[in-house]
């Protein structure tokens, strides 16, 4: 009967393979989703269309299990799911191919493709990226994800959410960066999957594609579901007016009458920077201009050349007549650009700080006299502009992080408004803003422009352009291709000119050139230990030619042992760095081992009893390195201050301990590290082999895997899954068992209980690390690095009194080292970074 | 209910409905508590004579707190501290002899407070234009400092000029010295973070410096003087210092690396930047002035105070979180 009635059943199929019933998500008093049910069935492609900051992401971030939800039930084929996070969300069968790509940008493709399936086989692995890439963006699976262009990367997110061979597969905006034959490969790839039966939801602002490849549609206003309905069903312009929520004509203030007669405020000329070229622009007193293109195509750069943010390469502005060469944001302003940015949180308001106070930040020229700010005119006038535009709080001392993100947007368009701009420059002017603020804010403006000041307006959504703007700039590649003027000013026309303009591809030269050379990147990897090495090399050589002892048998032994000290507490080092952490405490660690040594490997110590000893301080370092990681983890506090504290925690206890060096410590211990293997001490082959293993598993294992992506993105790898607090727990404890090996070797050197013996090794370390090339920020290093920046440091220690260098040049020598090569990796990554903004 | 802004009626939220308790109250109740305590333990801990004597510790203490507590709300961090005031005490025992007057007294107090900007203004160079983490170039200056330390004292510890010292140990109506100077330094700072168009501009960098960016603010500018302005202040804390123990040792700026950052800690404010109370960093510093006095009075030795000071901070950091953590059960 069973098999029967599902016989009966046509395709799509009845049963939902992912429902979702009253979903409710809350941030604060902010209510994201009020309650949606959702449903998606197999073999179907189910979109979602909403305004920005409709609900959409977070609704399918609680599908993914990225977000949890406060109330409200998950079903998978049916069945109740209770543990929504990530990994068992992927385990059942649901991906998703997210907006901003989820790529850890120090691995390599293959890796992060490996973070989600991770006994993939080559073959595989490979034919997946062929079925997604296409002739003009292909992947080779080598290269890192950060030398890849946004396009490529998209490419890579939505193989890395097929890989899993899910059931259900989310699409998030999967066409912003894409051409058109590349939206088209891209459909047929999604018609495929539909067919082969998996469910599809799509989201997209892009109204046009959603009418061609959806089976039903779903609209999401203001965090609830409106409505679902078979995309057969419904019109271009019914969508539209479900999306707003009420008639255009309700939501938008009526336009602008006589714009075209006026003077003209602004004028550019042939204006060009980077992403744009050529710009020829007019705007008239009592206009409201906007500008569109597909995401990427200068538009936004113009906008942020305007407000001075972006440097401008040549050409001219002229605002009210007068010629304005300024090229930074001071300059801009007091030519009379008032801007309000596309992200407040980021970029527009300082949320923690008061409504008064924010406002206040724009309007120094009405509330401060000679650098003073004048307390009344401050309330007064703060007051006045809150009131004006109905910003909803308690008091103007309400911080502003505490608003609705309607209210805060209208706190920094009041704050422009209020500075009483020439020329009044909106990126996305209603981004994540409900409907009845969005009112009030499109009045708002128009009644700025009605006031005699044009709005130049950029957004990406073309309902909003079509009710807002008297006339519309529709960019591509740079430059204004096409305007849309009174009646022509409509979504679906908007739409048109976007898609057929031909798009800018992004400057792909970096990838380009690492494609090219899988062979200077490997070189590049390993740059740093052969510089490192080199270094060494010439002072050994500079030092010998001074005094020829430097060389001796007995030199270079202890130079040895004090390499191999070093290059645990460095490795220790590094271990918490890939983690983009930083552990102060390793020194004195080192130093409290010794101590313990003093008092538990007396001379008169059997063998046995040193060599248990010895794994008990080794365990209790590793211990006491896990606790350290519990407080940074658990309890999310900044490293540098845990490990502050307990450097001069540890430091105390050593003091107390030992308030002055004594207890000898058998020579057994340092016989057993001091032993000659070929001329080389055991301690040493020790510290080399444990870096060839430490650095195999860094490179090859999946554990490595996870240990690099949570120091290079921590949000990328949250979203993939990775199980980051065992990893972030690990590198502290590793760390600690390290530090006691360090310790250990430190002990078979001195020789006697000193509390002070590993204070500096803390900065020491710290040296090699970064000396070794490592990322501070955390994501990439090399142990074999490390050992080689550990031979560097203890040679420059070592050599300065075979140099007749005072004490103060080992201070200056280790201090300069540092810097200089901070400095110098930290302008080489730089230098990357810029190129992958631009691509962004 | 609240009323709001347009004169509607707002329903109480989360964000608005809590009574705010400044930022002082939390740290000015440890302090009360801590001082019943110590009473309870060593009554003559709360003597006015005994408190008399432990304000100079606290205001060289208090006015490198300041330092710290400006590069901390950039967001920043600095442990070039202990170089810097170590520097400083050399500079001013080494180019004032003993009983040396007026003239050279200024002469090596500015030299030294020079040298404390300069160092500061270094960390700026490489923390803003060369864009090294803060934590790694103070580091690395704070090494460079401790060499130039080194080679300038040639490592033997030398007595600062009579005159220094008398002023240090000095006091006006009965007040030390020392402790006008922190005044007078904390008044400036909240002057001018709180009624100056630099300040407020400071304070939004503090905040979102992206943001701060888009309206203008020279935010690389306002980073390249604030760790200038903390090495001053470090270097004024080392002068003070080297007057009020008139033979400072060539490491004396070793425990206000940690000491600084423990104020601004105990002080509640947050090391993401952002907002910031100067009189609670200040509050923290008599905190921990006290705290180390009590510890010592009681009869215990002085590495005793390090871990006590590394247990107060590891809970002045984590005990706010456990706290914001349960309620939010």
């Amino acid at each position: 009967m069973n098999s029967a009635h599902s016989r009966q059943r046509g395709t799509p199929s009845e049963t939902p393979i992912l429902q979702l019933t009253g979903i409710r998500k809350t941030y604060g008093a902010v209510i994201a989703l009020h309650g949606v049910d959702f449903d998606v069935r197999s073999g179907e492609v189910h979109a979602i269309v909403g305004e920005n900051g409709a609900g959409k992401s977070t609704l399918i971030s609680i599908a993914a299990g990225i977000l949890e939800a406060n109330a409200g039930e998950i079903r998978i084929m049916g069945r109740t799911v209770d543990d929504t996070d990530v990994r068992a969300m992927r385990a059942r069968g649901v991906s998703v191919a997210n907006q901003h790509p989820a790529l850890v940008p120090d691995l390599t493709v293959r890796e992060n493709l490996q973070l989600v399936a991770p006994g993939i086989e080559d073959a595989e692995l490979q034919a997946m990226l062929q079925r997604v890439a296409t002739e003009s963006l292909t992947i080779d699976p080598q290269e890192r994800v950060a030398d890849l262009i946004l396009a490529r990367r998209h490419v890579v997110e939505i193989a890395r959410a097929l890989i899993t061979r899910p059931q259900v597969l989310i699409f998030d905006e999967p066409t912003e960066p894409f051409q058109e034959a590349e939206v088209d490969k891209l459909f047929a790839l999604i018609r495929s999957l539909r067919d082969e039966g998996i469910a599809i939801v799509y989201i997209s602002h892009r109204l046009n594609e959603v009418m061609q490849i959806a089976d039903r549609i779903s609209v999401l206003r203001d965090g609830r579901l409106i409505e679902t309905r078979r995309a057969g069903e419904y019109t271009p312009n019914e969508v539209v007016t479900l999306i707003a929520g009420q008639p255009l004509d309700q939501v938008f203030p009526p336009k602008g009458t006589n714009a075209e007669t006026s003077a003209p405020v602004l004028e550019t000329k042939e204006l060009a920077g980077p992403g744009f070229d050529g710009v020829d622009l007019v705007l008239r007193a009592g206009e409201i201009v906007g500008l569109t293109g597909v995401e990427g195509q200068g538009q936004r750069e113009f906008l942020r050349c305007l407000a001075g943010i972006v440097s401008r390469r040549s050409g001219e502005v002229r605002i009210k007549g007068k010629t304005h060469s300024g090229e930074s944001v001071p300059a801009s302003r007091a030519a009379g650009f008032g801007f309000v940015p596309d992200d407040r949180h980021s970029e527009g308001l300082f949320l923690p700080m008061s409504i008064r106070e924010n406002i206040g930040l724009g309007i120094f020229n009405r509330i401060a006299r000679g650098g003073v700010i004048d307390w009344a005119d401050d309330h007064r006038i703060g007051g006045e502009i809150a009131a004006g535009l109905g910003v909803k709080a308690a008091s103007i001392e309400t911080p502003v992080s505490a608003l609705s993100g309607g209210n805060q947007q209208k706190v920094l368009i009041g704050r422009e408004i209020a500075f009483g701009p020439s020329v009044l420059l909106v990126d996305e002017p209603t981004h994540g803003v409900d409907i009845g603020a969005r009112s009030e804010i499109y009045r708002q403006l128009r009644e700025v422009a009605d006031n005699g000041t044009p709005v130049l307006v950029a957004s990406s959504d073309g309902i909003e352009l079509e009710g807002l703007c008297d006339r519309v700039e529709v960019f591509s590649r740079g430059r204004i291709v096409q305007e849309l003027v009174g009646e022509a000013v409509s979504d679906e026309a908007i739409t048109e000119a976007n898609l057929h303009a031909t798009q800018l591809r992004e400057i792909s030269g970096v990838s380009e050139r690492a494609t090219n050379s899988d062979w200077r990147r490997r070189l590049g990897d390993h740059l740093p230990a052969v510089a490192n090495l080199v270094v060494a090399g010439g002072i050994m050589a500079a030092a010998n030619a001074v005094n020829p002892l430097f060389l001796s048998g007995f030199n270079l032994s202890m130079l040895m042992t004090f390499v191999c000290s070093l290059a645990f507490i460095s490795a220790a080092q590094l271990c918490v760095m890939l983690i983009g952490e930083i552990d102060l405490s390793l020194g004195p660690l080192a130093g409290l081992v010794v101590v313990l040594c003093s008092f538990l490997m007396g001379p008169d110590q059997p063998p046995g009893s040193i060599a248990i000893a010895a794994i008990a301080v080794v365990l209790m370092c590793m211990l006491f390195g896990l606790a350290q990681g519990v407080l940074v983890e658990l309890l999310r506090l900044p490293s540098m201050v845990i490990t502050l504290a307990t450097f001069s925690g540890i430091q105390g206890v050593s003091l107390l301990l030992r308030p002055q060096p004594g207890g000898r410590i058998s020579d057994l211990l340092s016989d057993a590290i001091g032993f000659s293997v070929f001329g080389i001490p055991t301690g040493m082959v020790a510290v080399i082999a444990v870096a060839v293993v430490l650095q195999f598993v860094l490179a090859r294992s999946s554990f490595g895997r996870a240990w690099r992506a949570t120091g290079s993105d921590a949000r990328a790898s949250h979203i993939l899954g990775v199980k980051a607090r065992q990893v972030r727990l690990a590198a502290f404890a590793l760390a600690g068992l390290l530090t006691g090996c360090g310790g250990l070797v430190l002990a078979s050197q001195v020789g006697i209980g000193t509390a002070t013996t590993g204070v500096n090794y803390t900065l020491l370390g710290i040296t090699a690390a970064v000396l070794s090339g490592a990322k501070i920020s955390g994501g990439r290093g090399s142990f074999l690095a490390v050992l080689a920046s550990s031979l560097l440091v203890q040679t420059i220690m070592n050599a300065t009194p075979f140099l007749r260098l005072s004490d103060a040049w080992q201070y200056w020598l280790i201090g300069g080292a540092t810097l200089v090569a901070a400095s110098f990796f930290s302008l080489s990554a730089g230098g990357r970074a810029l190129v992958s903004a631009g691509n962004r | 209910m609240n009323t709001d802004l347009t004169g509607n009626d707002l329903p109480n939220s989360a964000g608005n409905s809590r009574i705010q308790l400044p930022q002082v109250a939390y740290v000015a109740t440890a302090t009360v508590v801590l001082v019943a305590i110590g009473g309870f333990l060593a009554p003559q801990s709360v003597s006015l004579p005994a408190l008399l004597t432990l304000l100079p510790f606290m205001s060289i203490l208090g006015v490198a707190a300041i330092g710290q507590h400006l590069v901390v709300q950039q967001r920043g961090f600095d442990i070039s501290v202990a170089g810097i005031i170590s520097l400083s005490a050399v500079i001013v025992t080494n180019y004032a002899e003993r009983g040396a007057g007026a003239g050279p007294i200024v002469v090596a107090v500015l030299l030294a407070l020079a040298a404390g900007a300069g160092t500061g203004a270094i960390n700026g160079f490489f923390v803003t234009l060369l864009r090294v983490p803060p934590l790694v170039t103070t580091i690395g200056i704070n090494a460079l400092a401790i060499g130039v330390t080194v080679y300038l004292s040639g490592g033997v510890p030398r007595a600062v000029p009579d005159a220094l010292g008398t002023l240090a140990l000095g006091r006006t109506l009965g007040i030390p010295n020392t402790f006008v100077v922190m005044l007078i330094i904390a008044a400036i700072v909240i002057f001018v973070e709180r009624r100056t168009v630099i300040g407020r501009q400071f304070i939004a960098i503090g905040t979102n410096p992206s943001a701060a960016r888009v309206l203008g603010v020279r935010v690389t500018a306002y980073s390249w003087l604030t760790y200038t302005a903390a090495g001053l202040f470090f270097a004024l804390a080392g002068v003070m210092l080297s007057g009020f123990v008139s033979v400072p040792t060539i490491m004396c700026g070793n425990e206000y690396m940690l000491s600084t950052v423990a104020a601004v800690v105990v002080g509640g404010n947050a090391l993401t930047g952002g907002r910031a109370s100067i009189p609670a960093t200040i509050l923290g510093a008599f905190f921990l002035t006290y705290l180390g006095q009590l510890v010592l009075s009681v009869g215990f030795e002085r590495a005793v105070q390090d871990v006590v000071k590394a247990t107060i901070i590891i809970l002045g950091v984590a005990l706010p979180e456990i706290v914001r953590r349960l309620r939010n059960r």
